[in-house]
């Protein structure tokens, strides 16, 4: 990792929201009716730093905002807030000359070779497409050594050819080669090597490797795939709904993660070797709503460590029980599909409705006065009294997760300098999270 | 830029490797245009239909051009013989005397030479309409799905009020207000059937704007102009052609019926034209079939030419129809 004090890239409080069903019709009719718009909160507060020559890893499941931040960094979507600095200079609003004039130093690798490169031009056109742009003199020569450097010999071979006449991993060269032509300081790599066979990624990834040290160039690395970030990246960042969750070294998130989210997702990186035992934290639960985000930490839907409030004493998984039929029933309870499942005629097996329910919702080994409540909550909603049982789960049953937004910050009792957004650990003094006003399905804060 | 050593090795003493690059961006457009359409030709031929319909088309359109050449008379000079006017003449073949290959008019027209000029504005008004309709078509597709917002939603709904207007009756309004001519009827078929190219093709300029290999041209710093006509338009080629070719078609029918209900160009005689006097005069009624089947069957054969092209444009856009023959 560098040295170098400044960064090349400081990204602070970015966010990208995409407006749902947008348009004349829907514009008017939101203006006549007043009704809120909706947005998907694609990538809501990112912040993070990269050095020059570094590598760092953004990892996340499918639709956590991993690729649209990845785009909005190469400003592909302009950020609906937030400021994106390059080289200490405010890139977010550029347009333009002097944002044609950024790109330059920019460059975007995607994932899928076969897609990305202009089926109707050549190899030559495709990479000299950059050099016109920018003016830049000897096209020929540059395009040559950039394709000797992606390691496709002679280079002279390749300029003629149409994408289709070439595999997918000599695509994936020429998109490398088309990324090193201008001679950028700073790459995004979207899932380099996802699209490739097994057998080729190992060389792709390589050539990468040797691209960035080589270069000194600066990389981000977009991927879901743990042991690939870790092979390639100094530094991880582990995204969650549109947030950073956790960031840190290499090592540090590797070995040692401490976000209940991370944990989870380096535990489902598969092992080679059978016989080494690691406990699997199984993830319940759904993954929220990006138009509907949740208040307070977006992960505690499912996140197996939910904080129970300090008076109440409970074991974890009964509490995630607890909180899962609780989200359920916030979310506005549907009934019918347990009806349908107890296999009667409409409600008429009433006992097998609660067995069911029971089964999914009370876990663990419960107190005898936690079971009676989750038992008389799942009795009423036998009874179709949804907003009784709401209210006598969201009176025993709450957490500081679902009250305050944890902040990504260094914690004090994680000894290293990793940012974690969790309320396990102890906040930085006098930088706690926001107590947000709890609004809509959360419950009443009474700490 | 930079300072970094790096990447800056790669690329040095760079100076006087060669200076070719810098001359040919033209030729290298016009390179890129001709293997596309080249790689399309190689596709359509495949269809032994597609030829027929090309060859046919050629053949029609060598005919309009020489038609001076190839008719016998002037399409619009009566036949005289001493002083009488050649009426309900019979065909050569069919015991007419005058020499006529198809007989006359009631007029007095030379049938088989009204035939060959009638090809003209059948084939003016059906190829300009064609290129003027994917044209129109394609530019508004561009423009409205590569800006999307604002652009896109007043363009598309100009494109709902084009569908609802029915074809002929504002055909016939068209030309009723701005006067029977010929232009004003390639006018109303433009003015009538860009909207379901513009419709179409811009749904495909959606999704290739999306593309990777745009997305990618952008981040290198492409202008907006640039990506519409080297990253979007060559893709999306297939189709205006496949329009173009309806559009043939369309335009051909759609004169010869506003001809043919007498609001055709009065000057000119068309195949539309034809069948219109044969109708007012009587033809079937005299059984002179001779007159208005041969308009018929090329009016036909033109028209399933325009779509047997496009049938086989739809195999080059659509890929999952190749090879089923």
């Amino acid at each position: 990792m560098s040295v170098d004090p400044d960064p090349i890239l400081e990204v602070e409080g970015l966010n990208k929201h995409f407006e749902v069903n947008s348009g004349i019709v829907n514009d008017l009719r939101t203006r006549f009716t007043g009704a809120e718009k909706d947005y998907v909160h694609a990538v809501d507060g990112v912040d993070f730093e990269l050095y020059p020559g570094e590598a760092m890893g953004i990892a996340g499941e499918s639709g956590c905002g991993k690729t649209t931040t990845a785009m909005t960094l190469a400003k592909l979507h302009q950020p609906t807030s937030g400021t994106i600095r390059f080289r200490g200079e405010d890139i977010t609003d550029l347009e333009g000359a002097e944002l044609t004039k950024f790109r330059q130093n920019v460059q975007m690798i995607f994932q899928d070779p076969f897609e990305s490169l202009n089926p109707r031009m050549t190899v030559y056109d495709t990479l000299a497409e950059p050099l016109q742009i920018h003016d830049v003199p000897n096209k020929r020569a540059r395009v040559a050594r950039a394709l000797e450097f992606a390691e496709l010999q002679p280079a002279e071979q390749y300029l003629d050819s149409y994408p289709n006449e070439l595999s997918g991993g000599e695509r994936q060269r020429i998109a490398i080669a088309r990324a090193i032509v201008l001679d950028p300081d700073f790459i995004i790599a979207d899932e380099p090597v996802s699209m490739l066979d097994v057998s080729l990624r190992a060389g792709v990834l390589s050539l990468l490797e040797r691209m960035t040290k080589e270069f000194g160039l600066s990389i981000v690395y977009i991927s879901h795939d743990l042991s690939l970030l870790r092979h390639m990246c100094d530094r991880i960042a582990i995204m969650y709904m549109g947030r950073i969750v956790e960031i840190g070294t290499t090592e540090q998130i590797i070995d040692d993660p401490k976000h209940p989210y991370t944990q989870a997702l380096i535990n489902a990186v598969p092992v080679p070797d059978p016989t080494t035992g690691r406990e699997r934290v199984e993830l319940e639960g759904e993954v929220g709503d990006a138009v509907h985000v949740p208040s307070g930490c977006r992960f505690r839907n499912r996140c197996p460590e939910i904080i129970p409030p300090e008076e109440l004493s409970i074991d974890q998984r009964t509490f995630r029980g607890a909180m899962s039929l609780r989200a359920r029933v916030d979310r506005g309870f549907d009934a019918e599909s347990y009806w349908e499942r107890t296999g009667g005629d409409g409600r008429s097996e009433p006992e097998e409705f609660t067995e069911i329910l029971r089964e999914e919702f009370v876990l663990g080994e419960p107190s005898r006065e936690n079971r009676e409540v989750l038992e008389e909550a799942i009795d009423l909603l036998a009874e179709g009294q949804t907003e009784r049982a709401g209210d006598l789960l969201r009176e025993r049953f709450h957490s500081v997760c679902e009250r305050v937004d944890p902040v990504a910050e260094e914690r004090l009792d994680v000894a290293d300098d990793r940012r974690v957004a969790c309320h396990l650990y102890e906040p930085n003094e006098g930088e706690r999270g926001v107590d947000e006003p709890t609004a809509g399905e959360s419950a009443p804060a009474d700490d | 830029m930079s300072q970094r050593e790096g990447t800056r090795e790669l690329f040095e003493n760079l100076e006087g490797y060669d200076e070719l690059d810098d001359v040919d961006s033209r030729r290298r457009a016009i390179r890129l245009w001709s293997e596309t359409f080249s790689e399309q030709w190689e596709i359509l031929k495949e269809d032994r239909l597609v030829v027929f319909g090309a060859v046919t088309i050629t053949l029609f359109s060598l005919i309009a051009i020489f038609a001076p050449f190839l008719a016998p008379h002037p399409p619009t000079e009566r036949m005289w013989d001493g002083g009488m006017i050649m009426q309900w003449e019979n065909p050569l073949w069919y015991g007419g005397e005058g020499g006529y290959l198809l007989g006359t008019t009631a007029e007095g027209y030379d049938i088989f030479s009204q035939l060959i000029f009638g090809s003209r504005p059948a084939l003016i008004v059906g190829l300009s309409a064609a290129v003027l309709c994917a044209g129109i078509g394609t530019i508004v597709a561009l423009v409205a799905g590569y800006y999307g917002g604002r652009v896109d939603d007043i363009l598309m709904r100009i494109v709902d009020v084009a569908y609802g207007l029915p074809l002929l009756p504002s055909v016939i309004l068209l030309v009723a207000m701005l006067g029977p001519s010929f232009l004003n009827v390639i006018l109303a078929v433009v003015l009538l059937q860009w909207r379901a190219s513009a419709r179409v093709i811009r749904s495909q300029v959606l999704s290739i704007r999306e593309r990777p290999y745009v997305q990618a041209a952008k981040v290198t710093g492409a202008s907006d102009w640039r990506i519409i006509s080297r990253h979007i338009a060559p893709n999306i080629l297939p189709l205006t052609f496949l329009y173009g070719a309806f559009a043939i078609a369309t335009g051909i029918l759609t004169e010869a019926g506003v001809s043919f209900i007498g609001l055709g160009d009065p000057s000119q005689v068309s195949w539309g034209t034809m069948l219109q006097t044969a109708h007012t005069y009587n033809a079937m009624y005299h059984q002179t079939w001779w007159w208005f089947i041969p308009p018929g069957i090329c009016i036909a054969l033109v028209v399933i030419s325009g779509f047997l092209i496009g049938r086989g444009y739809e195999e080059v856009t659509n890929p999952a129809l190749r090879g089923n023959n």
